[in-house]
């Protein structure tokens, strides 16, 4: 990992919600992530993981500091999968994958297919090419949800407790499919509640709490201190 | 004892026949303008620009507040005086109705957009979409699913609605209908002849809104 060039860096940035009440939803977080790390988010529910993904995924302006991508262009090299489930449910699965490639004119109709069946083969899901999303269990949905976003060849994979809704016998697959994609070298950041699997597939764990960064360090010596 | 003669409708029959093809002709024709018109306001009232989503706002409550019929009558006779625009009837009928359809599709086309969770619009931006594709093939065409039995309710007032017309004397049923009154002084079979004409024009769109709305509330409720 030493020589990998850095592609993320958040220097010092905060998310300020005004409605009808201001609060902070991110406070002054720093940190870098290099090509082919993990790195997970670990805190309690509305201590800014969400927000602070989707200001990385450009969802959220930042009311203050930086986000600086080196080597990649935030549309084209990130991608972000939500915890709702978020496949288009007027496509069948292949066509959710085939979809943004086509529309952006990264690949002719023949090669999206080409690679959005390998995918849906590698991850056990070929069976459900033709299928609506309605048609597709909780588990199944968040796994195309993410190979939709990998068909796309992202730098970076922004990942939002996309376990968190699913009963736990669906959860498995999902973590087998990060795991592998951890082992090949996809750079990530995953916010979860779940430390177990966060030791698993992190090289660095966060820990935010209310919007603030509390903690940070490698995933094997942050696991055994909780 | 009133004493009914059918045999008006069939000796007639040729002119109910005309009128009501001038009567789907113009219910097709305000469908179709009135859609177009309505879709396009229906995501300019979504802009961020205030100024054209007040302007948007103020079209469909105006239009959707004016009765047509008196929309139709000031299109006819008013609007000539003022700018020397003169429409036949057939053309004052279309843009009376088309502009009173289009307000009514803009507001369920709101009302179907906002229905859309925004995650499905964030997922297609984080993708690297432009705006207008995520609205063109994400967003619209899953509203449209929702908004189909809406709007074919639509559809079938103003398919009513192009009665209207006959006040301007667009040959349309109703007003063929009283001309074949004033020819046979029989107005009791001719206008129930017309009632169960109307009914059979709308009964397909009726038919056809149920269906949708049965078949398409199950797929409806997993967006």
């Amino acid at each position: 990992m030493e020589n990998t060039k850095q592609i993320l860096e958040a220097k010092n940035i905060t998310k300020i919600f005004s409605g009808t009440e201001r609060s902070v939803g991110i406070s002054d977080i720093s940190f870098s992530l290099k090509e082919g790390e993990v790195y997970c988010l670990i805190g309690p529910s509305g201590a800014g993981k969400s927000t602070l993904l989707r200001c990385l995924a450009g969802l959220e302006p930042i009311d203050s500091g930086e986000i600086l991508l080196h080597g990649c262009i935030l549309r084209d090299h990130v991608a972000f999968v939500s915890q709702e489930q978020n496949l288009w449910p007027h496509k069948t699965v292949i066509e959710n994958l085939i979809l943004v490639p086509l529309l952006l004119g990264r690949m002719g109709r023949e090669q999206a297919k080409r690679e959005a069946l390998a995918l849906l083969v590698r991850f056990g899901l070929l069976d459900k090419r033709d299928a609506y999303p309605e048609f597709l269990s909780g588990g199944q949905k968040q796994r195309v949800a993410i190979l939709r976003a990998l068909i796309m060849k992202p730098k970076l994979l922004l990942l939002d407790e996309i376990t968190s809704s699913l009963d736990h016998e669906l959860v498995g697959n999902v973590r087998e499919l990060i795991k592998t994609l951890a082992l090949e070298g996809q750079a990530m950041v995953i916010a979860t509640h779940q430390l177990d699997f966060a030791s698993e597939v992190a090289d660095k764990i966060l820990f935010l709490d209310k919007g603030l960064l509390i903690k940070e360090g490698l995933a094997s010596d942050l696991a055994k201190s909780f | 004892m009133y004493e009914w003669q059918w045999s008006v409708i069939l000796q007639y029959r040729d002119v109910f026949m005309q009128g009501a093809l001038v009567t789907i002709g113009l219910t097709l024709l305000v469908i179709l303008v009135g859609t177009g018109l309505g879709t396009i306001l229906g995501l300019l009232r979504r802009s961020q620009l205030r100024v054209v989503s007040t302007v948007v706002r103020v079209y469909v409550e105006l239009f959707r507040a004016v009765p047509i019929l008196v929309l139709l009558i000031w299109i006819f006779y008013v609007l000539p005086l003022i700018t020397n625009i003169r429409l036949s009837p057939f053309s004052a009928a279309l843009v009376a109705l088309s502009l009173n359809l289009s307000a009514y599709v803009a507001e369920t086309m709101r009302a179907g957009i906002n229905a859309i969770p925004k995650i499905q619009y964030e997922s297609g931006i984080v993708l690297g979409l432009s705006p207008l594709q995520v609205m063109f093939q994400i967003i619209l065409p899953q509203a449209f699913r929702s908004m189909l039995p809406n709007l074919l309710g639509h559809y079938i007032t103003q398919l009513k609605n192009t009665s209207l017309a006959s006040v301007i004397a667009v040959d349309e049923l109703l007003h063929r209908s009283n001309i074949v009154i004033s020819n046979s002084y029989r107005p009791l079979e001719v206008y129930t002849a017309v009632a169960v004409i109307y009914l059979a024009l709308i009964l397909p769109f009726t038919i056809c809104a149920s269906w949708m709305e049965t078949g398409l509330a199950r797929k409806v409720k997993q967006i």
